[in-house]
């Protein structure tokens, strides 16, 4: 199911003193099954942006396509049921997702809400909180009455239970511990690869961009400034101090290593292998 | 050295057969900069909300700038610590971010030209001046955390507890907040705990306590501790670049020593390259 975003303004507040221009003109397309960053500075759109991708939030003026269904500020909630059920949207803050008594009525509300059976529901609820790397007798727990990071792990799970084939994840690894960020990640990226789902990521951190990102979206004071793989995106050097991004801190490494010791630099390792694999290259004489 | 914080065999549970922090005990010095890392329930905002009298333990004592903190106590030892808990949303009290970071001021008897002057000062240093006008819930993620940490510094309190307040900072807000705190930390007059997953806001911390399952199971310097890459591996966490990196190279027989942080890493690295 392609993404597409043609001329897509958003304003807060219209016509009140609080008035916020948020999203200038924002134009791009997502094929089906791509794996997609969004990055940019604080405030320069990323949230507004992608809570248009569910209808969570309309735009002012512009379109916006979900395979065939169209999201516009004259739209109707019908068809926004559908789109919701194509794509999963997990929250910046994870709390404002949760709501129910239970963790696991609270991770089988969407299904049920989608005509899944009970016991499909329940089913799925056992299954995906242990994918999000929480144990199943958690499931009768208040969601309320949890770490920051299993607050977030829950989040997470209610919209695996709902099978989305689109997942936009609002920097899904803040307050997860190492591994869990790990492991977080490398389930959407078998989501991605093995099943076909498209990913939308936010997040600030550039080594996931780096490792994981087919394709980058670079925000900057509501205007999409950049966009294009990994590897060209963190070329233009330029471009990105004006957006006040910085570089994966292997890249930022190496970059210090090479003037240090006047070194040309003909690609920054955007990994931590990478990183050793010059140094290595370096120090023994074959760079 | 001074002991600010005092946390004698702590043991507290939310229900009481199954304890969250066990038989917990640890001492913090006046001026120190303590990072605590731990996996996803460990028990670090727990602890937080026990220092500030949120919950009380069932069995131990907290003993705070010579204090022992009980329902009496409570109202003077809050005066002396600033806390960012991990949602701030959950904390915001004003209608705009200029009442926000006011709020905490306005029971310390300071004059408005002066509470104004600090509230701008603040909002300065972590970039958010140009909001002050504006409703705190309607800011975005790294917005809001910007706005707690402003507040909080504000309030000038002798302890600053920091619950994840940097989660959603993007990486040149995460080093101006590292560089606010280590502006404070070579004050000495200020007692810092930074609760984190962030490791390499770790690296410059006077002592890293890691946590496992409601205890310490590890504490030190930031270059023993993180000299330890299996055993934080074994409990869910990870080293920074500079550890992970070097670490590497050792394993290529490259470089001897595993070090902690990036300069030295370039340093010897450099040094290897001389040395050729
Ligand atoms: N509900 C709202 N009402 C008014 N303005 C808003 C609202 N939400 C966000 N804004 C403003 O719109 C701009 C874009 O916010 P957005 O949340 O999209 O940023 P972001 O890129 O996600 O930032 P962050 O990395 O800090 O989460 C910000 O300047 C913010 O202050
Ligand atoms: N209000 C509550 N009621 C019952 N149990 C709770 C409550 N808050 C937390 N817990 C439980 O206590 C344990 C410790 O939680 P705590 O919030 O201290 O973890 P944490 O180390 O801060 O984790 P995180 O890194 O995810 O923020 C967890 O197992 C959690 O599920
Ligand atoms: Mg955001
Ligand atoms: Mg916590």
């Amino acid at each position: 199911m392609q993404i597409t975003f043609e001329s897509v303004n958003h304003v807060y507040n219209a016509r009140t003193p609080m008035e916020r221009r948020a999203l200038y003109d924002i134009e791009f397309d997502i094929p089906s099954g791509q794996f997609v960053a969004i990055i940019g500075h604080t405030g320069s759109g990323k949230s507004t942006l992608i809570q248009h991708m569910n209808g969570l939030l309309k735009p002012s003026s512009g379109v916006i396509r979900i395979g065939e269904k169209v999201i516009q500020s004259t739209e109707k909630n019908k068809s926004l049921k559908e789109i919701r059920q194509h794509v999963g949207l997990v929250f910046q803050f994870p709390e404002y997702q949760l709501f129910e008594e239970t963790i696991e009525k609270d991770i089988m509300f969407g299904p049920l809400n989608y005509g899944v059976s009970i016991d499909e529901a329940r089913k799925r609820a056992y299954d995906v909180i242990q994918m999000v790397g929480l144990d199943a007798e958690m499931l009768g727990k208040s969601p309320f009455n949890l770490s920051g990071g299993q607050m977030r792990r829950v989040a997470i799970a209610g919209i695996l239970a709902m099978n989305p084939d689109i997942l936009v994840l609002d920097e899904p690894t803040a307050g997860l511990d190492p591994q869990g960020q790990y492991e977080i990640m490398e389930m959407f990226n078998l989501l991605n690869r093995q099943y076909g789902k498209t990913i939308v990521l936010v997040t600030h951190d550039m080594d996931l961009v780096a490792r994981y990102a087919d394709e980058v979206l670079v925000m900057h004071q509501g205007v999409l400034a950049l966009k294009g793989s990994p590897e060209d995106v963190f070329k233009q050097i330029d471009e990105l101090k004006r957006c006040g991004i910085n570089f994966p801190i292997p890249a930022q490494n190496y970059h210090t290593f090479a003037n240090r010791l006047s070194l040309s630099i003909d690609k920054l390792p955007l990994t931590t292998e990478e990183f050793v694999d010059q140094v290595e290259s370096v120090l023994c004489g074959r760079g | 050295m001074r002991k600010m914080i005092e946390l004698k065999n702590i043991t507290f549970g939310y229900d009481a057969d199954s304890p969250v922090l066990k038989n917990y005990s640890l001492t913090i010095n006046s001026g120190e900069f303590i990072t605590i890392l731990g996996h996803n329930g460990s028990g670090k905002s727990t602890l937080s909300k026990l220092l500030v009298g949120l919950m009380e333990p069932q069995q131990g004592e907290i003993i705070i700038d010579g204090e022992l903190l009980s329902e009496d106590t409570i109202p003077t030892i809050r005066q002396k610590i600033g806390i960012v808990f991990q949602n701030p949303d959950n904390q915001f009290v004003g209608s705009t971010v200029r009442d926000d970071i006011a709020f905490g001021l306005e029971n310390k008897c300071v004059s408005y030209d002066v509470m104004n002057e600090l509230v701008e000062r603040y909002a300065q240093k972590v970039g958010m001046e140009k909001f002050l006008d504006s409703e705190p819930h309607y800011l975005s993620g790294g917005e809001k955390q910007r706005v707690a940490i402003a507040g909080v510094l504000a309030l000038g309190a002798n302890i600053i507890i920091l619950d994840e307040a940097t989660a959603m900072l993007d990486p040149r807000g995460r080093e101006n907040v590292m560089n606010l705190i280590h502006e404070l930390v070579e004050d000495r007059d200020k007692t810092i705990i930074m609760i984190t997953h962030h490791l390499d806001e770790a690296v410059k911390s006077d002592r890293i306590i890691v946590m496992n399952e409601g205890e310490i199971i590890l504490e030190g310097v930031p270059k023993e501790v993180f000299q330890e890459k299996e055993l934080l591996e074994s409990v869910k966490l990870d080293v920074p670049f500079a550890v992970k990196a070097s670490y590497e190279l050792k394993q290529r027989g490259l470089l001897k020593e595993v070090v902690t942080n990036d300069e030295e890493l370039m340093d010897e690295l450099c040094k290897l390259h001389s040395n050729r």
